[in-house]
């Protein structure tokens, strides 16, 4: 498995920061599972990274659905607000799937029938082993009337495309794979967790400070 | 705004050169002299006469010094008015001469570009040569650096109006009123506020404005959209008269450098201004604001090296006798950047803390960095701590010019003397907590006072409340 996440860094550095706290986490959570930092042709590599992923600035979801339709083998795609906390290359055990994508079923986070129903998946977690699979997203993203293109726009397209069947797609629990944590019912054991809420960015730097300001040293 | 239309030159580059080489031929033979920078004058206001219809309306409200071009001198001739310059640069003989005869007490401010017959018409009269840029800039620089060297070239614009303003900055003012410059027809169909010579100009393009149509042409059209950028783009002080295109365009714009003459609110907070030129980059794509720029400085190896610093520097609050903040990741990227643009050789800090910014802003300089209650970070090569120390005790013992302040600790009644005597104009004033009433408002607010060349810059927009980093930066001419 290969831990894949876009960041470019253009005026605001917090998406880079949150991105070398990821990486710092996962070195040390999984420390022999390469991490590839995805980006744009300026962006500096984020430090900790095994590999950088370049393509030419432009628009970023673009770019970002591109750099992962370039992806080859067994890869967990993460947003960089994301947090791995354990081992979960055994997702990669089952050969059936094209994409595991992670569901919105957050008892303590209820979310609104119609992101249910036009985003039933959060790609802010993904585990995937087919590039055609993110083709075919790009494709329909592509297709959209530019004032549709907005950044949630990427998951309506994975939904359009999981929904045409032509790949095979499991579907994971998200309570587990993708955690939104809560203020007072923290689910410590969930494996990955993606910060959310009106707390969010003050989780996100206090993660960042405590994981970059204490690190580990990762044999590599 | 966009320039709409693509238009051709009126003379072809071999005639322009053969008019411009003739010129200044003409001025060596009669020792004119060249256009040359004045001092910038804040407080003095240039009246800028351009031939537009509404200059009939308006006339009477010009003050001198007066700059007028094309018809309009004659017009306000016929009125009494002698305008103090009257400028020239269309390189068509039949244009260029609809301004003469010479009026006695007008100096002609003289492109070089004019025909010959233009110049032998001027006679004696007191003429001051200068040299127009039109599209072809490096040729058109190069030309001039092998036939009249060391002088300044101008780039104006479309119209004469335009490149009067520009004329008027070369002249010291940065303060403008303007005259007859409406960019359309006039209702009863005029272009001019009397007689010209140029060709007829068809009226079919409209623009709408505050809710009117305009009718103008492709070339006046060019001219409002120049017009409107220039305002935008340059540190320039405005007031339009008349009715007209341009005129909408400018209060529909609300630039805080320009309005007209019946706004007058805003024209009396306008006086009150005055404009500076920061020394500090270029603002990417005109959005945004200098900090943006400053981070385009950063260099690729710069946002790792200061992810670095966390794990370095974060350890080390194990040894604050008091635990306080750190600068945040978004105010190092800042301190790094602004540091990068203006490389100070000598830096002070108040506050040192666990050493995060005084790392931000090691780029080569001395940095020389105090903590009041703490003694956190070694000294290393390049920074010199004064743990346990005020700011006054640290600014008394610094003995050479700082180029660079960053204070992150409310400033005492004596560090001032010392901030005066280590200064100097191009000296840049950082602050932290630069927001509401916090130490850095209060810095600021001791120190802008004891600048007034320099600028005061609020924090980052863009990064939305998660820096507070002030500044005051120096001006350009400093």
């Amino acid at each position: 498995m290969t831990i894949g996440f876009f960041t470019v860094f253009r005026i605001d550095p917090q998406h880079y920061l949150h991105a070398a706290a990821l990486v710092a986490e996962c070195c040390t959570v999984l420390p022999s599972v390469p991490v590839v930092h995805l980006t744009d042709d300026k962006t500096p590599a984020v430090p900790g990274v095994r590999a950088v992923h370049r393509c030419p600035f432009g628009p970023m979801l673009e770019r970002r659905l591109e750099s992962y339709a370039a992806t080859a083998g067994d890869w967990l795609l993460v947003d960089t607000d994301v947090s791995v906390r354990q081992d979960v290359r055994d997702v990669f055990d089952d050969p059936w799937f094209d994409v595991a994508v992670t569901d919105r079923n957050w008892p303590h986070l209820p979310q609104p029938a119609d992101v249910l129903q036009t985003m039933p998946f959060n790609t802010g977690v993904m585990f995937s082993r087919s590039g055609a699979f993110w083709q075919e997203v790009l494709a329909v993203w592509r297709a959209y009337p530019e004032g549709d293109r907005d950044w949630m726009s990427e998951q309506r397209a994975v939904a359009e495309v999981v929904k045409t069947g032509r790949f095979r797609v499991k579907v994971l629990p998200g309570m587990v794979y993708n955690y939104p944590p809560g203020a007072a019912d923290a689910q410590a054991d969930a494996a990955i967790w993606h910060y959310k809420g009106p707390h969010r960015k003050a989780w996100l730097s206090a993660r960042a400070y405590s994981v970059l300001g204490h690190p580990v040293a990762v044999p590599v | 705004v966009k320039i709409p239309y693509a238009l051709t030159a009126a003379v072809a580059v071999p005639e322009r050169r053969a008019q411009m080489a003739s010129a200044i031929a003409w001025a060596n033979a009669r020792g004119v002299t060249r256009l040359a920078l004045q001092p910038i004058d804040q407080a003095r206001t240039l009246s800028i006469a351009a031939y537009g219809p509404s200059l009939r309306d308006t006339w009477q409200a010009l003050t001198p010094p007066i700059l007028s071009m094309s018809g309009a001198t004659k017009f306000l001739v016929e009125r009494g008015i002698t305008p103090t310059w009257h400028c020239d640069m269309d390189p068509r003989a039949h244009k260029a001469l609809t301004s003469l005869p010479v009026v006695p007490g007008v100096t002609y401010l003289a492109a070089s570009v004019c025909p010959p017959a233009y110049f032998e018409a001027l006679g004696h009269a007191p003429v001051i040569l200068w040299h127009a840029v039109s599209s072809q800039w490096d040729d058109e620089l190069d030309w001039v650096s092998r036939h009249d060297p060391n002088e300044l070239v101008i780039s104006g614009g479309t119209t004469i109006g335009l490149t009067a303003i520009q004329l008027g900055g070369v002249l010291g003012f940065r303060r403008f009123e303007l005259h007859g410059m409406d960019g359309s027809f006039a209702d009863d169909g005029k272009r001019h506020a009397g007689p010209h010579a140029g060709k007829p100009q068809p009226n079919l393009i409209t623009w709408d404005a505050e809710g009117v149509t305009y009718r103008t042409s492709q070339i006046m059209a060019n001219s409002v959209a120049e017009t409107v950028n220039t305002f935008r783009n340059m540190p320039i002080l405005g007031v339009f008269y008349g009715r007209g295109l341009i005129q909408a365009l400018i209060r529909e714009a609300n630039l805080p450098n320009a309005c007209t003459a019946e706004q007058t609110e805003k024209r009396a907070w306008m006086a009150a201004q005055r404009v500076n030129v920061v020394d500090a980059p270029l603002v990417p794509k005109g959005r945004g604001s200098v900090w943006e720029a400053f981070v385009e400085r950063l260099t690729p190896d710069d946002l790792p090296a200061l992810v670095g610093h966390i794990a370095e520097c974060e350890p080390r609050r194990a040894a604050a006798r008091y635990n306080t903040g750190t600068v945040p990741f978004e105010t190092s990227v800042l301190l790094r950047a602004v540091t990068r643009y203006y490389q100070p050789r000598v830096v002070a800090e108040v506050g040192t803390f666990i050493g995060t910014s005084a790392r931000a802003l090691d780029t080569g300089a001395t940095v020389y960095t105090c903590d009041r209650s703490n003694d956190c970070l070694p000294a290393t090569a390049t920074i010199r701590t004064y743990p346990y120390q005020s700011s006054t005790d640290m600014l008394r013992a610094i003995t050479e010019p700082v180029d660079l302040f960053f204070l992150d600790g409310r400033l005492q009644p004596a560090d001032l003397h010392e901030i005066d005597r280590l200064g100097h104009p191009r000296t840049v004033f950082l602050f932290d907590d630069c927001v509401g009433e916090e130490k850095g408002v209060v810095n600021l607010r001791l120190l802008a006072p004891r600048c007034p060349d320099h600028v005061a810059i609020p924090p980052c927009e863009t990064y939305k409340g998660r820096s507070t980093l002030g500044a005051l930066l120096p001006r350009m001419s400093a």
